[in-house]
C-alpha cells in the first residue's frame, strides 16, 4: 500500500489560504440565455430540431407505433440492440423489428458479459431520461453503458414531456438524484476535428443520431 | 476648456508632426492647449519590462510635471486644476499607463497616493476626449482618402476604446474607411517585446500587413504611434510603399 | 526539476522558421477564433463568465472544505481516493492498481495532468502496453511527440503528415482524407478498448456537493476509456473541484464554446462511481487521483486566480504569439499565455525566465479568458518578480540609466537631440540591430516636439 499525501497537502491548502479572504457565491436564479423559449412542445421540438441537424442528428415526431417501427426498419440495416426499459412501453414496435433484424436486449446479457458481444451491433435504441432544447442534448442512464457507445447508429424514443427547454432545467436537483453510477449527455454524433480542424463524424460512438418523439 | 497636452517621449522626439497635429485640432475644435514642459517619459517601457522601481520613480516626475510648471511662452506658473483641466494625449498605451496603471503604482506612497487616483482620472485619449468630453459632431473635415483603421491593443483593451475613431473619420468627408479583417490582434509591437523577441514580432507585423494589403487602402490609420513605427518599419523593409499615419496626422490634414 | 522551457528563446526561434508549423497553425487557431466568437451569439458571456469566476473563487477559498466534501461523497459512491504531491507519487500509485488487476492493456483519453506526470512513457517502460484514444494524442503518441495545444493536442500537424505517419506506423493507405485516416484510428483503437482492462482519463469538473467526475469530450473515446474497463481511473488537480452540481448550468454553456466553438461537447459523461448492482457493465473500481504538484503554492498569492483555470485553450487560439510558434516552442506541458504563467509558477520562475517576457501584453487572452483569469496583467507582475530576483544585469542598468534621464528634462532634451544626431550616422542602427535586422527606423525629425512648442512656430 503507497501511503498518500493527504495531510501534507491540506497542510498545504489551509496554510496558504490562511488570512485569505474566504468568498461565498450567492447563486443567482437568472439564466444565462438572451431569450428564452416558450414553454409549449412545438416550439422546443423545433429548437431542439434545429439544434441537432445542425450536428448532424435527425429528431422526428411520429405519432403511431407503426410509424416508429418503420422509421426504425428504414434505418437499420444490421442488428440492433435494445434497451430493456424500451420494451415495455412499445412493445409493439419491438416486435416488429424483431421480426426482420436480428434483436438483443440488455436481458440478454449477464454481469460481466464480454464486451465484443456489444460491438457488434449496427444500433442501439433507448429511451431517456430527458431531452434539452437549447443545445440538442439527449440525457440517458442505462444499466448498460457500451451499447450507446459503441453502436453505429444511436436510436432514443422520447415522449414530449421529456423534453426541456434549457440546460438551467437539466442541473437542477431532479437530475442531481439520478439513480445509477453515471448520467450521459449526448449531444449529436461522435465528432473530432483533431485533424487540420476539419469535421469527421463517427470516430469512436455513434455516427448517426435519431430522437423520436412519440406523440401519440 | 483647457487642456494639458500629454506628449508621449518618442513623439516628442521622433513624431512631432503627429504632437502638432494633436495640437492644431484641438486648437481648432476651441480648446485652450498647454504644454507642460518638464514632461517626459511616462514610465511605461521600464514597467512593461518588469521594472516598476523605475517607472514609479518616472509616474512621480510625470505626475509632478503636470500638476505645476511655468509656461515656455511668459515664464507664468500654471497648476492643474483636478476639477476641470484635462490632460489629452494622442497615444492609447501611453494614456493607459497612467490611468489605469499609475494609481496602482503609486498607491504606496502617502504623496502620491491621493493625487494620482484624481489626476489619473483626468487623463484622456485623443479620441476618446474628442468623443466624449468634446462632442464629435464638433469635428468635421474633408480628405480624399481611402484609408484602414488599426486598433492598438492598449485602446482597444485597456482603454475601451473601439468606436470613437472610427465615428470620427466618419466625419472626414471624401475619407473611406475599410476595415482590416482581424482587426483586434494585435501587430506584434509591444514594447521592449519587439526587440527582444524580434522574429515573433515581425512575424505578427507581416500578418497584419498582409490583412492591410487585402483592404487595398492607401493609408493605415491608428492611434498609437508605436505600432504605426513597428509596422511602417516592417512594411518599409518589404518594400511595401503605403502611408502609416496617425488619426491626428489625418484630422489635421482634413480641417487645413 | 529542470524543464526545456528554460531554453525558450532557441526553442521557439526553431520553431518560427518551420513554414508548415506557422500555416498549419494560423489556419485552425483563426477558425477556432471565429467559431468561438459566433458560438456566443445565443447566451451572455460576461455574465456566464463573471458567474464562472465567482464560482470558482468560491471553490478555491474554501479549496479545502470543497476538496473533504468531494472525497467523502466519492468515497461514499465507492470511489476510491488517492492525493499524491508529485508525479511520482501518483504514478506509483496507479503502476501498482495496474499491477494488481493483472492489466496488460490501458486505454487513455485526455488528460493534461497525466502529461505534467508523463503517465504514459512511465507505464510503458513498466511494460504496460497504454493507448491515447483521442485522436489528436494517439497521432502525437504515435509520432512520438508531445501534444502542442492543449485542447487540439496534434494542431501542428497537416494531413498530409499524418497520413505519412499512418502510413509507417499502422499500415495504413496513403491517403491524406481526415475521414480516411479518422476510420484508420477507429479501427486500432476499438480493438484496443475491446482488450483493454483499465481505462485512464482526466477531469473536468468534480463536484463536491455529489461527488461526480464530470468528463467532457467528442469522439467518444473517453465514455469507451471509463466505461469499457474493469478499473477506472481518473486522474486529475486538485483545483478541480466546483462546489454544485448547478454550477454546470455555467460551465457546460462555456467550456464547449471557448475551446472549439459548439454549444456543448459531443458527450458529457457525470461519473458517480463503479457500476451500481443492478447494472451490467462499467468499471467495478473507480479510482480518483488528485495531484497536487505545485498548485497548492498559488493559494494566497496574487495568482491564485491561475488556478481557476478550465483548460479550454482559448487563450492559446486567440494569441498571436501562440500562433506563431506553436505549442512546442514553450518546452512545457502548457503552452500559450496559460502556460506561461503555469510553468514559472508551478516549476518554478528559473524554469521558464522568459515565458512571461514573451508577450505584446496585447490582452486577448484576457479578454477571451471564460473564467476571467487576468492572464496579461499575472504576466506582467511575473516580469517584474523575475527582474527584481536579479541582481544586476545590462538591462537593469540601462533601465537604471534611462530613469534617470526622464528625471531630468533637461538631459532628457540633450540625449533626445544626440539619438536624433546619432542617427544620421548609422551608429543607431548597429546599436539597435534587433530592431533594424527585420525593420527599418523611422525618419528622424531634426527638431522635436518640444523644441518647436518653445520656438513660438506652432502659435
Ligand atoms: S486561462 Fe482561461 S482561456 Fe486559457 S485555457 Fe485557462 S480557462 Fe481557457
Amino acid at each position: 500500500m503507497i501511503q498518500d499525501d493527504r495531510e501534507k497537502i491540506f497542510g498545504k491548502i489551509r496554510s496558504g489560504l490562511r488570512g485569505y479572504q474566504k468568498f461565498t457565491f450567492d447563486r443567482s436564479s437568472k439564466s444565462p440565455l438572451k431569450t428564452t423559449l416558450a414553454k409549449n412542445f412545438g416550439t422546443q421540438f423545433e429548437k431542439f430540431k434545429k439544434e441537432l441537424a445542425i450536428l448532424g442528428g435527425e429528431a422526428v415526431v411520429l405519432n403511431g407505433h407503426s410509424s416508429i417501427s418503420q422509421f426504425l426498419l428504414s434505418h437499420i440495416q444490421g442488428s440492433a440492440f435494445i434497451y430493456d426499459e424500451t420494451e415495455s412501453q412499445f412493445e409493439a414496435v419491438i416486435s416488429k423489428i424483431k421480426k426482420s433484424r436480428e434483436v438483443k436486449f440488455s436481458s440478454d446479457f449477464e454481469n460481466n458479459y464480454d464486451k465484443r458481444e456489444v460491438a457488434i451491433f449496427d444500433a442501439a435504441i433507448s429511451t431517456c431520461a430527458t431531452c434539452s432544447a437549447e443545445t440538442g442534448t439527449i440525457v440517458i442512464e442505462n444499466q448498460m453503458r457500451l451499447p450507446a457507445a459503441l453502436a453505429t447508429k444511436l436510436f432514443i424514443i422520447a415522449e414530449p414531456g421529456d423534453l426541456i427547454p434549457s440546460l438551467d432545467e437539466l442541473f437542477t436537483d431532479e437530475f442531481r438524484n439520478f439513480k445509477g453510477s453515471n448520467l450521459f449527455l449526448i449531444t449529436g454524433p461522435s465528432r473530432t476535428a483533431d485533424i487540420e480542424k476539419e469535421l469527421v463524424t463517427g470516430v469512436h460512438g455513434p455516427k448517426e443520431v435519431y430522437v423520436i418523439f412519440f406523440q401519440p | 476648456m483647457r487642456i494639458f497636452l500629454f506628449v508621449p517621449c518618442f513623439i516628442d522626439q521622433l513624431f512631432p508632426n503627429v504632437a502638432v497635429s494633436t495640437l492644431k485640432v484641438l486648437r481648432h475644435l476651441g480648446c485652450d492647449v498647454v504644454f507642460p514642459a518638464n514632461q517626459t517619459c511616462c514610465g511605461q517601457p521600464a514597467y512593461n519590462s518588469g521594472y516598476a522601481d523605475e517607472a514609479r520613480l518616472m509616474a512621480m516626475h510625470e505626475v509632478n510635471a503636470f500638476l505645476k510648471f511655468n509656461s515656455a511662452v511668459d515664464n507664468k506658473t500654471i497648476e492643474f486644476d483636478l476639477k476641470n483641466d484635462y490632460v489629452v494625449g494622442p497615444s492609447g498605451s501611453c494614456v493607459a499607463m497612467i490611468r489605469n496603471f499609475y494609481p496602482q503604482l503609486l498607491s504606496d506612497d502617502s504623496r502620491f497616493n491621493e493625487i494620482s487616483q484624481k489626476f489619473s482620472s483626468r487623463v484622456f485619449e485623443f479620441t476618446e476626449f474628442i468623443d466624449k468630453v468634446i462632442g464629435i459632431e464638433k469635428f468635421s473635415g474633408k480628405l480624399n482618402a481611402l484609408v484602414s483603421y488599426h486598433d492598438s491593443c492598449h485602446a482597444l483593451r485597456e482603454l475601451g476604446i473601439k468606436q470613437e475613431p472610427r465615428d470620427i473619420l466618419k466625419r472626414i468627408n471624401g475619407l473611406r474607411l475599410v476595415e482590416l479583417p482581424y482587426n483586434e490582434v494585435c501587430c506584434g509591437f509591444g514594447g521592449t517585446f519587439s526587440v527582444k523577441f524580434p522574429e515573433i514580432s515581425t512575424a505578427m507585423a507581416n500578418e497584419k500587413l498582409k490583412n492591410f494589403e487585402e483592404t487595398r487602402a492607401d493609408i493605415l490609420v491608428s492611434s498609437d504611434t508605436s505600432c504605426l513605427m513597428h509596422l511602417q518599419g516592417r512594411a518599409r523593409r518589404s518594400g511595401m510603399k503605403h502611408r502609416f499615419a496617425h488619426i491626428a496626422e489625418i484630422m489635421a490634414e482634413s480641417i487645413s | 526539476m529542470e524543464l526545456e522551457s528554460k531554453h525558450f528563446k532557441s526553442l521557439y526561434k526553431e520553431q518560427i522558421k518551420n513554414q508548415q508549423l506557422r500555416s498549419n497553425l494560423s489556419k485552425a487557431t483563426l477558425q477556432a477564433v471565429d467559431k468561438r466568437a459566433e458560438s456566443f451569439e445565443e447566451v451572455d458571456f460576461s455574465f456566464l463568465r463573471d458567474e464562472a469566476k465567482k464560482i470558482k473563487q468560491e471553490s478555491i477559498t474554501h479549496l479545502n472544505e470543497f476538496l473533504s466534501q468531494f472525497e467523502d461523497m466519492a468515497q461514499k459512491n465507492g470511489c476510491k481516493i488517492f492525493y499524491a504531491q508529485t508525479p511520482e507519487k501518483a504514478n506509483a500509485y496507479i503502476l501498482d492498481a495496474a499491477l494488481k488487476h493483472g492489466v496488460r492493456t490501458i486505454v487513455k483519453s485526455k488528460s493534461m495532468v497525466t502529461e505534467e506526470m508523463e503517465l504514459v512513457p512511465f507505464l510503458t517502460r513498466n511494460g504496460i502496453d497504454t493507448v491515447e484514444t483521442d485522436l489528436g494524442e494517439y497521432i502525437v503518441q504515435l509520432a512520438n511527440e508531445k501534444p502542442s495545444h492543449i485542447t487540439t493536442p496534434a494542431i501542428h500537424k497537416s494531413r498530409k503528415e499524418i497520413a505519412e505517419l499512418f502510413h509507417e506506423k499502422i499500415g495504413s493507405d496513403l491517403n491524406t482524407d481526415p475521414k480516411f485516416l479518422t476510420t484508420e484510428a477507429r479501427r486500432v483503437l476499438r480493438e484496443k478498448f475491446l482488450s483493454a482492462d483499465m481505462g485512464i482519463s482526466g477531469a473536468n469538473f468534480l463536484i463536491a456537493e455529489t461527488g461526480d467526475v464530470v468528463i467532457v469530450e467528442n469522439e467518444g473515446n473517453a465514455r469507451l476509456s471509463t466505461s469499457a474497463v474493469k478499473v477506472h481511473v481518473v486522474v486529475t488537480g486538485i483545483e478541480k473541484v466546483i462546489p454544485q452540481f448547478s454550477d454546470l448550468r455555467i460551465f457546460m454553456r462555456l467550456l464547449a464554446r471557448s475551446s472549439t466553438g459548439q454549444k456543448l461537447t459531443s458527450y458529457v459523461s457525470l461519473i458517480r462511481g463503479p457500476r451500481a448492482k443492478e447494472e451490467k457493465d462499467g468499471p467495478q473500481e473507480v479510482h480518483i487521483v488528485l495531484l497536487d504538484n505545485g498548485r497548492s503554492g498559488l493559494l494566497g498569492t496574487e495568482y491564485q486566480d491561475v488556478l481557476h483555470c478550465i483548460r479550454c485553450g482559448a487563450c492559446l487560439n486567440v494569441c498571436p504569439v501562440y500562433r506563431n510558434i506553436g505549442g512546442h516552442a514553450y518546452g512545457s506541458v502548457y503552452p500559450g499565455p496559460i502556460g506561461s504563467l503555469v510553468t514559472p509558477l508551478y516549476y518554478g520562475e528559473k524554469n521558464a525566465p522568459d515565458l512571461p517576457f514573451a508577450s505584446s501584453l496585447c490582452g486577448n487572452c484576457t479578454e477571451v479568458c471564460p473564467v476571467g483569469i487576468d492572464i496579461h496583467h499575472h504576466l506582467l507582475a511575473l516580469r517584474q518578480e523575475i527582474t527584481s530576483s536579479k541582481k544586476s544585469s545590462l538591462e537593469k542598468f540601462l533601465f537604471r540609466n534611462y530613469r534617470k534621464t526622464m528625471l531630468r528634462p533637461g538631459r532628457y532634451k540633450m540625449m533626445g537631440k544626440a539619438a536624433r544626431l546619432l542617427s544620421k550616422t548609422g551608429l543607431l542602427r548597429i546599436l539597435m540591430k534587433s530592431w533594424t535586422n527585420e525593420r527599418d527606423l523611422p525618419e528622424f525629425p531634426s527638431i522635436s516636439f518640444r523644441e518647436l512648442f518653445k520656438s513660438g512656430r506652432l502659435d
